[in-house]
Order: structure tokens, then sequence, then C-alpha cells
């Protein structure tokens, strides 16, 4: 910290003999944090441990066989659980620190050695036989305790990814159009139904105070899923789209209020761009087939130009809203 | 020069101090209020998520008007775009101007229009007229100089750098073969001159204000600096740019300086960063030692990938755990502690949101999720709160 601007303000008076005097001290000893660098180390560690590993008992599988593979595989994840079950401090519905740098690191591992076990045996013995969403739902289920149990907002993040798997969709926001065919009905009604679910969890999860940090994640993965099925559904469901657009309002005017609640700017943000993409869709619709000529062309650029310009006012109110709330 | 109310920003770098001072806990809430009061900022900067929304915005309103003035020349557009695309840049950077009076900060529109503005102006000369690889470079050089000594844009101070190393290559290599063979040691020059300027800029007090810049041109100089000793970048330059014909088992002229040196500048960089304790070198060493096993791994097939991954993987975990717990305890003025304590639990959400974004997203040929349409991706929103 800047030494001659703190003892300005300390002649002007604003600070205290007491406060500059840390300060200077601070300044003498500072201490430098190697807790970035390190953590990335070891994080980058881990993936290509585990990614390497994987390969390598893949292109292995005729040398070694099925049997030690799954052997080992079990014998390090059972492993893994037990040091996780000795180490961890008491359960709790509020949040539990980690009890040193590993353990996280651990209890993913272990977690993530038990979704391969899962899958490994059904793939190579066929356990499961049909029922393919077993093979899913007993992972879920396990990351669910763990996350819980453990108090890891990554694996509530797995689990929850895990979850919308076996509801027969992924959820990465990046993924999403990506991998997934939007034309089918199903999936878009199960898409409303579970980012229903999960914002409903959410709320509950604040509301009973448990393990309440776990809320954001709920609400977020929620979010994204309502908006983007909602959304989905407007531009395949054409004829009823109006319909829709109203459930596309009736979501994001629930986020608002919550926004304002948890007085969050990146939920405001969120909502606004997607609601913005509903009324798009909505507005040059209509104006395509009033004017479908050129003239409809240069209105939909005076429509885009003006929108941008309220949704920028709005957005510049609502921050000295949120700001002063 | 620089286009912002100029006591705002000096009463806006007190305050940083003052709230970095304040997280630590070194003064009390009331001292804070009170210094606040005293150093006004008449700025508008809105929160991150509002600066993201309103950059989006802006620039929905450029590219639109941009559309709008096509439309308006439809049946000639082609002759009279690279015109149209710099009137369009002078016309953003008049509106940057006029956002900036009304006090505008880091709001994002101001960011955008700067983007804009030196955007257009660069490709509608490029429409406008078939410029050379060096004109380009030594325009966008002056543009972003410009932006960045006006708008305290730190990203435009790494293009600046940037396009100064490129224009001194460019013009170099022209001279002639000799040159070509000189041009790694020029670019290497020109970063540690650039580096050099970034430093001794940053100790200057009427330079202030462009700090984040300058730790920018700094990464940019460090980088290219170890770019114009690469072996893997001055060979295949060499073979795209130069025509250079490599027989089977040939080898570039002096390959061995430039492997020793792919080894060593990254070293260098990390032990410099630990000797001053400076995040910059020790980072940029950090992420360019990767670079370097992977310029490695492009030559020379010593491993199979998996088993180079096990062993690297292994390497990482121990030496940061050994580091963790060595460090457990401050020594030598290091620690593992995390620095300021507050922003840790956003830390946390975003670290969650990785993990389920990068372990789910692996390839995993062993285990059969081939069912339901889910390919087990991961999880990915960009946030926080």
């Amino acid at each position: 910290m800047n030494n001659s601007l703190f003892e300005k303000l300390n002649e002007e008076g604003h600070l205290s003999a007491a406060s500059y005097g840390k300060i200077r001290a601070n300044n003498k000893a500072a201490l430098f944090s190697l807790h970035w660098e390190l953590t990335t180390i070891l994080y980058l560690g881990v993936l290509l441990l585990t990614g390497g590993l994987s390969v390598l008992v893949y292109k292995n599988i005729d040398t070694i066989g099925h049997q030690a593979i799954l052997l080992f595989i079990a014998l390090t994840c059972a492993g893994c659980f037990i040091y996780c079950f000795k180490k961890k401090l008491p359960f709790s519905t509020a949040k539990v620190e980690s009890p040193n740098v590993a353990f996280d690191y651990v209890l993913l591992l272990a977690c993530l050695l038990f979704i391969t076990f899962i899958g490994y045996i059904q793939f190579q013995y066929n356990v499961f036989g049909e029922r393919f969403g077993l093979v899913t739902f007993i992972p879920m289920l396990v990351l669910f305790f763990c996350a819980y149990f453990f108090d890891h907002l990554g694996i509530l993040s797995l689990a929850i990814t895990n979850l919308c798997a076996w509801a027969g969709i992924t959820v990465a926001p990046l993924e999403i159009l990506k991998a997934n065919d939007f034309n089918s009905n199903t999936i878009i009604i199960t898409g409303i139904l579970l980012g229903a679910g999960l914002v409903c969890v959410g709320v509950l999860t604040r509301i009973n105070e448990l393990k309440k940090h776990f809320a954001f994640t709920y609400t977020n993965f929620g979010m994204h899923l309502l908006f983007i099925s909602t959304l989905a559904a407007m531009f395949t469901f054409e004829n009823i789209y109006l319909l829709w657009f109203v459930a596309v309002l009736l979501i994001a005017a629930y986020f608002y209020r919550e926004a304002l609640r948890a007085k969050s700017f990146y939920f405001l943000l969120v909502l606004t761009l997607y609601l913005y993409t509903g009324v798009c869709f909505v507005v040059l619709r209509i104006l395509f087939t009033v004017i479908p000529d050129i003239g409809g062309l240069y209105l939909a650029c005076f429509y885009f130009i003006g929108s941008a310009v309220v949704l920028i006012r709005f957005l510049i109110k609502m921050n000295k809203k949120l700001k002063s709330a | 020069m620089i286009a912002y109310n100029h006591s705002s920003l000096e009463n806006l770098l007190t305050r940083k101090e003052t709230e970095k001072a304040y997280r630590k806990g070194y003064i009390s809430e009331a001292e804070k209020e009170n210094i606040y009061q005293a150093y006004p900022v008449s700025f508008y900067t809105p929160n991150i998520f509002v600066r993201i929304g309103l950059f989006i915005l802006t620039v929905v309103i450029g590219l639109f008007t941009l559309g709008l003035l096509g439309l308006l020349f439809m049946n000639q557009v082609e002759d009279v775009i690279g015109g149209l695309t710099v009137f369009f840049g002078l016309l953003n950077y008049a509106a940057l101007e006029f956002m900036v009076k009304r006090n505008h900060y880091k709001s994002g529109v101001d960011d955008a229009l700067t983007w804009i503005s030196g955007i257009s102006i660069v490709g509608g000369l490029n429409i406008l007229t078939n410029l050379s690889w060096q004109t380009n470079s030594i325009i966008i050089f002056i543009v972003s100089v410009f932006l960045c000594a006006r708008f305290i844009n730190i990203a435009m101070a790494g293009v600046a750098g940037i396009s100064v190393i490129a224009f001194i290559f460019l013009s170099f290599v022209r001279l002639g073969e000799m040159a070509k063979a000189l041009a790694p040691f020029v670019v290497m020059i020109t970063s540690a001159m650039l580096y050099l300027f970034a430093a001794m800029k940053m100790k200057d007090q009427n330079w202030k204000h462009y700090g984040n810049g300058l730790v920018i041109l700094s990464i940019v100089a460090l980088i290219s600096f170890y770019a114009g000793g690469n072996y893997f970048v001055i060979r295949e330059i060499s073979i795209a740019l130069f025509g250079l014909r490599l027989q089977n088992g040939e080898n570039i002229p002096f390959a061995w300086l430039f492997w020793l040196l792919t080894f060593l500048i990254p070293v260098l960089y990390i032990v410099r960063g630990i000797q001053i304790k400076d995040v910059v070198f020790l980072r940029t060493g950090l992420a360019l030692t990767a670079a370097t096993i992977l310029t490695v791994r492009y030559y020379y097939d010593l491993l199979p990938l998996e088993t180079a991954a096990v062993i690297i993987g292994t390497i990482l975990i121990t030496v940061a755990y050994v580091l963790i717990k060595y460090l457990h305890e401050p020594k030598h003025g290091f620690t593992y502690k995390i620095e300021e304590g507050p922003n840790f639990d956003e830390k946390l959400q975003v670290e969650s949101l990785i993990i389920a974004q990068t372990f789910t997203q692996q390839p995993k040929p062993d285990d059969g999720f081939q069912f339901g349409g889910g390919s087990g991706g991961g999880a990915g929103a960009s946030g926080e709160y």
C-alpha cells in the first residue's frame, strides 16, 4: 500500500495514529500470498492425473483385465471415502469448513471414481440391464449425500448435473444448445419442470436454513434451465408462442423480485438478457408479418437501437435501486 | 490527455487504497466513511454485471446503427462501405467523448464505445485501401496508444504492445536474409525494452493512472520475449513466413540455442518472481512452463500422452502438497493464506462451477454414459452473486 498517501490522510486528520501505525507496520512485513498459484497447480495435477489414469486403463484393458481395474477403482474410491469420513468435521446444517486443503480434492476424487465405477460395471457387465435410469440415479443419490454430508459446493453442482442427466437432459449452459435437440417437446417440458423444481429447492434451502449457502447453486441452475426451456418452447411451438412469452414474462417477474430481495446484480443481468431475447423474438415476428418489405428492416433497426437505449436506462436505474436498497 | 475528470480519478485512487486497508482491517469503518466523504468521486461506475449488460447493449446499438447506415446507402453499398465504417468509427468516438463528459467511467458504455470506434476506424481503412501488415500494425499502434492514453483502457495497452512488436518485426525482416536470421533477437530486445519501459513507468507518479495498463503491457512483453526465443515459434514462422524448407532430419540454424531459451526463460521468470515477489513474473513463468512442455511434446514423442499426464500430474500434486504444508506457517515472507477475506464466498461459487465444468467434460472412454440424450456435460454458468 502507498505509504505517502496514508501519511497525507493522517496529516489531514482522516486517519487515527493507531490506524496509520498499523498500515506502516504491515507495509514493512507484507506477506506474499501463493494461494492462487498453489491451488491452481494442485487442481491441474488432479485433472492430469485422473485424466491420464483413465486413458491408461482404457488402453491397457486387454492386459490388465476388467476385474483388476474394477478392484483398483473400488479400492481407491473406498480409500478416499474412508479418509473423508475420518477427517471430516462434525455435520451441521450451517456451513462447515473443510478440515484441510487436500480434503476437498480427495472427496472430489472419491465421487468421480464412484461414478466411473458404476458406469464401468454397467458398461462391462450390464448389471442394471435396460434400466439405464438407475445408472445415473445411484450416483446422483451418492453425490447429493456427499454434497450435504461433507459440505462441498462442487459436488453439489455435479449432483445437480447428474439429476438433469437422469431426467434426460444435460444442463451445462455452454453445452445446452450444442448437445440437445430442442425440437423434442418432452425435453422442453422436462426442462421447465426441473428448472421450477430446482428454484423451489433453492427457496426451501434458504427458508429452512439447511445448508443455506447451497441456495445460490440451486437457484442459478434452475433459472438458466427455466429461461432456456421456455424460450426454446417459444421458438418451437410457433402457433402458441405468445402464450409461452407470457410464461417468460412471469418467470422474469419472479426473478426480478428475487434480484431485488437478494440485491443480486447477477440475477438482474441474466433475467434482462433472457427477457430481451424473448421480447425481440416477439417484436420481430410481428413486425415482419405486418410489414414484410424493406420498411420492416428499417423499423427493425430503429427498434433495436431504441430498445437497447431503453434497456440501458433501465439497467442504470436498477443499479441505483439495488445499491441503495 | 486523460479524458476523465482529473480530481475524480485522483480521489478514486485514494478510495481504492482506503478500501484495501479497510478490508485488511487496518482502519475502522468510520475512518473509511470519513475519507470517502472527503474524497468525492463523480464517476458513474455500476456493478460489474450491470457493466457487462451495458457493454452488450451498447454493442447492439452500434451494430444496428451501422446496419441503418448501410440500409440508407443500400444501392451503392459496396462503394461507400469503407468510408461509411470510418465515419461510423468517428461517430462512435464523438459519442465516447460525450459519454465521458457525462461522467461515465468504466460503465460498460465507454468500454464498448472505445472498442467499437477503434475497430471500425482500423477496419474501415482496410476496406478502403489494401493495407500491408506493416502499415496495419502501425495504424493499430497509433489508434490503440491514443485510446489507451485518453481513456485509460487497459486492454488497449496490451494491443499497443503487440502492435509495436509486430511493426518492428515486420519492418526488420524486410531488410534481407541476414535480418531474418536475427529477427528473433530483435523481437527479444524490443520486448525487453518494452518491459523495462513498463517497469520504469510503474514507479513514476505521473503515470499512476495507467498502473493496470502497464501491468498488461509488461505481461505482453514477457510473453513475447519468451515467444521470440521459443523453438516452436521460430521454426514455424521460418517455414510459414520465410519459406524455409527443412529436409527430413534437418533442423533450423542455432536450434540448440532456441531450445535452451525455451527451457531457461520460464525458469528465470519463476525464480525472478519469487526473488522480487512479483506476481506478474511468477504467473507468467508458470503459464509459460506449460508452453514449454507443449513445445517439447510437439516435436518429441518422449512418452505417450497419458503416461506424461500421469507423471506430470503426480509431480504437480506433490509439489503443491509439499509447498502448502511448508507454507502452513508463513516463511520467508510467503504464505499460503489468502490475502483478503471478504470475497472468499464468491470465489468458492466460481470454483464449484469450474469443477463441474471441467471434470465432467473430460472424455471418459471407460464408462458407458450412452443413454437418455445426455452426454454427461457439466455445469458452467459464468456466475456468482
